[in-house]
């Protein structure tokens, strides 16, 4: 009897999980009070064929890569770009949109640190943490944990290997 | 009588109790917490009140110049200090800046009263002292959880995530220069975060001078993301920045280049008495050799 409370409680406990999953990643939209405009990856960087680092600026060099102000956006979209029936709405969108559309909290810990411009020096793509233009567009965070830093540190992920000594990313 | 006695012994005992268990209570159940300040008078002022304590230094000892370290022998990097005792006048300028740097907390009256501040340098007798980043550490030997660990840069580094507050290493450090977060700074208002850079500790966690380890990672990321062979010329420790005589030179022992290097030469190297013998990274400089 006890048993079957308990995993009836686990139960929905993951549902309401899952739920809340599915209801909080919903991808990079330009939201403004009532007119919200998906941002796609994949048509800037599939199809456009850009560089991450050409909106997040840093990823090469610094040590965070930033993301792009509305500013950034209008240097491309002044003008329109296509004769697309979605640059009307686009436009009307960034119209309205914060000076900084986008905000993220990054979820590296304080007492550790992670150089994007020495990854990218070594030849890890972005995607290796990030995941695909898809996953992305669908809301994927990346969400490394510290064992598969090391596992990639220690060079079981086909890099070469890496530090491993903890006052190298510890701090 | 025997009754009366017994009644006594029982009402005695509980008033006994309770007043033990009155003292033992954590504060912020009983008071509000107090707002948070990072008015840095209060650091200041707290300090002064650190300076005001009479530790003895103890005896310092000649010692030979730290050369690479036995336990990463092919690293050619070792980072460290020299504090140049002929020109420090103890002024503990060098307190406040490792402070800020490192945002390390204040304490409550309770502690300040036992003198258990949290500052990572400590006047003796008008000497700053702060870990001396052993070769040999004798702190790591008996951490339970690894997380006082040599770093392969000369650093006796500290992972706070790790640390469980056993307080091995603090009894194991014959310099005394660990110090305990024995109270919640942060639940009692008494830390800030002047440097972005730095995390703050937790409750029972340990933590000593990191030898400004932040600097030292920012600057090897940024010379491997150029390409760069990384010796850490141009870094300081934020002591050794703020002194305003210079006494403090931070540096690489195994760069002939470092101004480490270059301010020891021909001086008298000594150490701690109590930490003779464990191949000490940060040193002191008396006199000519
Ligand atoms: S001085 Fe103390 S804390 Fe610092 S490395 Fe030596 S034993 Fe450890
Ligand atoms: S080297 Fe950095 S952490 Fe160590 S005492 Fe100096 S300022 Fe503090």
């Amino acid at each position: 009897m006890k048993g079957t409370l308990l995993l009836c409680f686990l139960g929905c406990f993951g549902i309401a999980l899952i739920a809340a999953d599915l209801f909080f990643s919903t991808g990079d939209v330009i939201a403004s009070k009532n007119k919200t405009i998906a941002f796609s990856h994949e048509l800037h960087g599939a199809n456009i064929g850009l560089d991450c680092t050409h909106c997040h600026t840093g990823a090469r060099l610094g040590y965070k890569a930033h993301f792009p102000s509305k500013q950034d956006c209008l240097d491309c979209h002044r003008l329109p770009l296509t004769d697309s029936a979605g640059i009307p709405k686009l436009d009307s969108a960034l119209q309205v949109a914060k000076a900084m559309p986008w905000q993220t909290e990054s979820r590296v810990p304080a007492h550790v640190i992670f150089h994007h411009g020495v990854h990218a020096k070594a030849n890890i793509s972005c995607e290796t943490c990030h995941g695909s233009i898809a996953e992305i567009d669908r809301g994927k965070r990346a969400s490394v944990k510290m064992g598969e830093c090391l596992a990639c540190h220690r060079g079981e992920k086909g890099f070469a290997p890496a530090a491993t000594d903890c006052a190298r990313c510890h701090r | 009588m025997d009754q009366s006695r017994r009644d006594f012994l029982k009402v005695a005992s509980l008033v006994l109790g309770g007043l033990a268990l009155w003292g033992c209570r954590r504060n912020k159940n009983f008071s509000p917490a107090p707002k948070a300040s990072s008015d840095i008078s209060l650091w200041k002022f707290e300090i002064k009140q650190a300076m005001r304590r009479n530790i003895p230094l103890g005896d310092l000892v000649p010692i030979k110049i730290p050369g690479p370290l036995p336990k990463f022998p092919k690293e050619i990097n070792r980072f460290g200090m020299a504090i140049d005792l002929d020109i420090c006048n103890g002024c503990g300028e060098c307190i406040l800046a490792c402070v800020l740097e490192n945002n390390i907390s204040r304490v409550n009256d309770c502690e300040a009263q036992k003198g258990r501040f949290m500052h990572w340098i400590e006047m003796r007798e008008g000497v700053p002292v702060m870990c001396s980043h052993c070769g040999d550490a004798p702190c790591e030997k008996v951490c339970p959880t690894g997380a006082a660990v040599a770093s392969p840069d000369g650093m006796s580094a500290m992972i706070y995530p790790r640390c469980i507050g056993s307080r091995y290493c603090g009894a194991n450090c014959p310099s005394k220069t660990r110090k305990f977060n024995y109270t919640d700074a942060r639940a009692e208002g008494l830390s800030a975060k002047f440097n972005p850079e730095v995390p703050l500790r937790n409750r029972g966690v340990m933590e000593k001078c990191s030898l400004c380890v932040q600097r030292l990672q920012n600057d090897r990321l940024l010379a491997k993301t150029l390409g760069k062979e990384w010796r850490g010329m141009g870094v300081q420790s934020a002591c050794a920045m703020a002194c305003p005589k210079k006494a403090i030179v931070f540096g690489n022992w195994l760069d002939s280049e470092s101004p480490l290097s270059q301010a020891v030469r021909g001086r008298g190297i000594y150490t701690l008495k109590s930490i003779q013998g464990l191949d000490p990274s940060v040193v002191y400089l008396v006199g000519r050799a």
